[in-house]
């Protein structure tokens, strides 16, 4: 017997298959690794699963798992670490100038991230991936909002100072 | 620039593919939910059965031989106090809970998480220590706190953390309970690392630490403490400066680097230390907090072949039969499963308890194990 399912299955069904590639892209800068992206929207999405009830009657469904989503990836006790793995060079394929300049910025921007603390990366993706604001961010995180300028600025001047120039790095010739 | 940066992170964010992940999230739901219906089920059984009996004693003659099962009894079980933690989303909750076998769990603490960081508890279970943060002033020393777990009474420790001390060094209890060792910052006048009498608040300076992760242990009736500066395991002691154990070397010969200290067995015969090269079971590359077991004097791995592809997420190291860890594996189902499983120190398996977290909201963290 093949059991109906029921109408809010069905809802939340389309809410995973609609919102998935939206939270796996932002998870994606998180964690860096696209396993780990998975990984983490799943567990948020399984939460807002059990409480689904009560998050789409508020209707704050999306909100409810993104700030699972981003606990989950920040929680304060956790030292909970994430790597990536680079190859020691580059390949040596022949590329085209304005396509290798691309690539190589993505790469820049994947390391420099890489060297944030998982707090101050969220607060980057939120700042300036969702163009969240400052009190958006405040509240998602579970922070004040003093908290999330000190970050920004702490990620920001580290971004500066690792491999990602952001102002320079377009001069760049890379082939 | 915040343009330029969004459109950077557009671009990399790009790369990332969007499987479909309906099924995933509703087997991760149901996974959790028999697991969780399975400890109280089986801590319906214990009960009614007078507390010493475990699964294995409640199977029948056709069930498959010695598997290890969960809370078996001889002594080389989990049948002690277990402590784990978890943070609820949303209010960002730290909830230190305890439980005993074929027990309810039991709230022992409950912390705000936003104005708290680095949790830690006390050997003996009985005590839990934490930063506590200036929310209005994110640059302001730490105000170091201790809880007793039994009469729920605060103790704040005079002298700040300074908030660039923390990270690196994180409060962490001596083995009898009775101090703390913190890094104090540079602008300490009488000393950066020391110990922290939490009854005096009379403050000991260790000048000879370096490193960081401190993890305490008794060597030859002394108190040592071990530590890692970039792959260098060290040890130091009162009146010494910090001595390179074997550990980095040995490793080094297995084209190995350690870049964590996770934990180190009470007597400092043991450690857990963290790599980069190996990573968690299934080839991801995210990897979990303990990866290697060595012999602190001889920096030899432990082999612990019996636990296959393993990573721990935490490990502790004082039960009477070996160590403790807290273990996330791939299920057959390709989904991920919480175990924690007592090894003898000779590898073999002599206990697992496949312990379900209490929350329908957050995973919890094995922090402690009492016997």
């Amino acid at each position: 017997m093949t059991r109906e399912p029921s109408r809010a299955s069905s809802e939340f069904e389309s809410f995973v298959r609609a919102r998935s590639p939206a939270l796996i892209r932002s998870a994606y800068l998180l964690t860096g690794d696209q396993q780990l992206a998975e990984d983490l929207v799943q567990s948020a999405l399984a939460r807002t699963y059990r409480a689904w009830s009560r998050v789409e009657r508020l209707g704050n469904a999306e909100a409810y798992t993104r700030r699972a989503m981003y606990h989950l990836q920040v929680s304060f006790w956790r030292r909970r670490r994430v790597r990536e793995v680079y190859p020691e060079t580059l390949p040596e394929a022949r590329v085209d100038p304005g396509t290798a300049d691309v690539l190589a910025r993505r790469d820049a921007l994947r390391q420099a991230l890489a060297q944030l603390t998982n707090r101050q990366r969220a607060v980057l993706v939120l700042r300036f991936y969702e163009d969240r604001s400052v009190t958006e961010t405040a509240e998602i995180l579970g922070c004040g909002i003093g908290t999330v300028k000190s970050q920004t600025a702490a990620a920001l001047k580290r971004l500066r100072s690792e491999t990602f120039d952001l102002e320079q790095f377009a001069e760049r010739h890379l082939v | 620039m915040n343009s330029r940066l969004h459109d950077d992170m557009s671009d990399l964010a790009s790369e990332a593919k969007s499987p479909d992940l309906y099924d995933r999230v509703l087997a991760t739901s149901r996974r959790q939910l028999i697991r969780r219906n399975s400890i109280a089920g089986l801590a319906a059984v214990v009960a009614i059965s007078g507390g010493v009996i475990g699964v294995g004693a409640i199977a029948g003659p056709a069930d498959p031989g010695p598997a290890p099962t969960a809370f078996e009894g001889d002594g080389e079980d989990l049948r002690g106090r277990l402590f784990d933690a978890f943070v609820s989303p949303n209010l960002n909750v730290y909830t230190l809970l305890s439980r005993t076998h074929g027990s309810e769990p039991t709230e022992v603490a409950k912390l705000t998480g936003v104005v708290t960081q680095s949790p830690r508890l006390s050997p003996d279970g009985s005590q839990l220590s934490w930063l506590s943060l200036d929310e209005d002033e994110p640059g302001a020393p730490h105000t170091l706190m201790i809880r007793d777990l039994a009469s729920g009474e605060d103790t704040e420790i005079t002298g700040g953390i300074p908030a660039a001390a923390t990270g690196c060094v994180n409060p962490t209890w001596t083995l009898d309970g009775s101090r703390l060792f913190v890094d104090r910052g540079d602008d300490a006048s009488d000393g950066r690392y020391g110990f922290i009498d939490i009854a005096t608040e009379e403050f000991t300076p260790l000048p000879g630490f370096r490193g960081c992760d401190p993890r305490m242990a008794m060597v030859s009736d002394r108190e040592v403490v071990y530590s890692i500066d970039e792959t260098e395991v060290y040890v130091s002691g009162l009146g010494d400066d910090a001595t390179a154990t074997p550990i980095a070397d040995a490793l080094a010969a297995e084209g190995l680097r350690a870049d964590y200290l996770t934990a180190v067995s009470n007597d400092g015969e043991l450690a857990c230390v963290d790599t980069d090269e190996i990573d968690a079971p299934d080839g991801r590359t995210g990897s979990w907090d303990c990866d290697l077991i060595v012999e602190i004097e001889t920096g030899t791995v432990v082999d612990l072949a019996d636990l296959g592809d393993w990573s721990a997420n935490e490990t502790v190291f004082n039960h009477p039969a070996g160590l403790i860890l807290h273990l996330r594996e791939k299920g057959d189902d390709g989904y991920t499963i919480d175990t924690l499983t007592l090894t003898g120190r000779d590898g073999s398996i002599l206990a697992e308890a496949d312990w379900f977290l209490p929350s329908d909201e957050f995973e919890s963290l094995f922090v402690g194990y009492r016997s």
